[in-house]
């Protein structure tokens, strides 16, 4: 009985699935996720500071200072892992932004867009490894473990903006 | 009413409504959007007309059911790959991202379909033989990888901004919930054992009515009218973005091919 009810539960849990998909894929069109302005401020240079965020020299210069307690270490770490978090939210949020944004271009184009869905999966696999890689760093950090290192996931956006700003320059300025 | 009573009643709407589908198809010209399940439901006519005519336990109607049942999972499999391609029939551009969710789609449905066909059940009530056991574990399984393979389908593509039609809506859904009764039809026979094999079917056939007679009244030519793609943003301003992200497009294809230190 109890492999009967278990069974009836799980069927009914992905009925109930498909049906809030094809709900969600019904609505009445999708309003565009990033706007004209929001390109012209891609910029990684808000994400600078999480390059020397958990910089180990800072830590190395608390111990050095006296009155130095394991307590006063534990609670810097603690505070910048914090703050280091909200940066990654804030990283995490503008690719999905991008991602969103080059998949409006794909649905919207006439012919296949091969090229596209690969880098963009790509690109997507890449940041959710390097993502996935960072949680387990941190973790490791705060318990004085390890350093992370983060020029990687900045580094794509980096890029990203100098080329586009190379390839599109006249676009940029018009849609401010 | 008696099991029987009730039992042959369902066997009649069932009848009734494959052929008032099959008469609606043809007569609204969807059969030419939805030619396998067109088909499907034209077979489906003389498959739900025989077994009312043999006495279950002739060997005629063990061959025949035993050469019906093997065609129907092929119509099912043909079927899901008819609904893939009607998903994908206004998006050009999703192609080769559609090609590759079909195939992560597929590799988690085999996954689970087999995940499903590992656990031996030994029920103490009698068995049907051991032929019909392993034509009642493909069944089981196809249509698992056929339930799952839609869920992942529409997971997978819902994060693109896509719109489906009415008629695609409703197909995913009643096919999902067809195949999922199936599925679970099969399994509670095979727990539970031939004691409870009329009660089974007689709730499987209700599943069955109420998903012919859904896709009777919801499918309409009404339903195949293209998706409006709004966007929320002037012609203008989305030609200029999209020109903007055919950019950043091509930023990230440099990106990728050079190495992310």
């Amino acid at each position: 009985m109890i492999l009967l009810t278990a069974i009836a539960t799980v069927v009914l849990a992905l009925i109930a699935a498909t049906v809030i998909l094809v709900r969600k894929m019904g609505g009445n069109g999708h309003s565009l996720p990033v706007t004209a302005e929001w390109i012209s401020d891609l910029s990684t240079e808000q994400y600078r500071p999480m390059l020397r965020l958990l910089d180990t020299t800072d830590i190395q210069f608390l111990r050095s200072q006296p009155g130095y307690t394991r307590q006063m270490e534990s609670q810097l770490r603690r505070q910048r892992v914090q703050v280091f978090r909200g940066y990654l939210r804030a990283l995490t949020a503008d690719f999905q932004r991008v991602s969103t944004a080059l998949k409006i271009v794909m649905t919207h184009s006439e012919k296949d867009r091969g090229d596209l869905a690969s880098v963009l999966m790509h690109q997507q696999l890449l940041f959710i490894c390097g993502t996935l890689s960072l949680q387990c760093r941190l973790i490791l950090y705060r318990w004085g473990l390890g350093t992370v290192d983060v020029t990687g996931l900045v580094r794509i956006f980096d890029r990203m903006r100098a080329e586009l700003c190379t390839l599109v320059p006249s676009a940029l300025p018009s849609a401010a | 009413m008696s099991g029987g009573a009730l039992s042959s009643s369902l066997q009649f709407l069932l009848l009734l409504g494959s052929t008032l589908i099959a008469l609606k198809l043809y007569s609204t010209g969807l059969r030419r959007q939805y030619q396998i399940f067109f088909a499907y439901f034209v077979f489906r006519v003389p498959n739900s007309l025989w077994p009312l005519f043999l006495s279950v336990h002739s060997k005629v109607y063990f061959y025949t059911f035993v050469f019906c049942e093997p065609v129907v999972l092929i119509f099912y499999i043909l079927l899901v790959r008819e609904l893939y391609r009607l998903v994908l029939k206004d998006y050009s551009g999703l192609q080769t991202a559609g090609r590759y969710i079909m195939y992560l789609s597929l590799a988690g449905a085999v996954a689970v379909s087999i995940l499903t066909l590992i656990p031996k059940f030994t029920p103490t009530t009698p068995q049907i033989s051991q032929g019909l056991g392993v034509l009642a574990a493909t069944e089981r399984g196809v249509e698992t990888a056929l339930a799952v393979f839609i869920l992942l389908l529409l997971a997978l593509l819902s994060r693109y901004p896509i719109q489906l039609r009415r008629n695609v809506r409703v197909q995913a859904t009643v096919y999902s919930v067809f195949f999922l009764s199936s599925t679970m039809a099969v399994l509670v026979r095979s727990v539970l054992g031939l004691g409870s094999i009329d009660a089974v079917n007689v709730a499987y056939s209700i599943v069955s009515v109420i998903s012919i007679f859904a896709w009777l009244f919801m499918l309409s030519p009404a339903g195949e009218t293209a998706p409006q793609r709004r966007t929320g943003a002037g012609a203008e301003h989305e030609e200029r973005l999209l020109m903007q992200l055919e950019g950043l497009n091509a930023a990230l294809l440099r990106v990728s091919r050079q190495k992310v230190g």
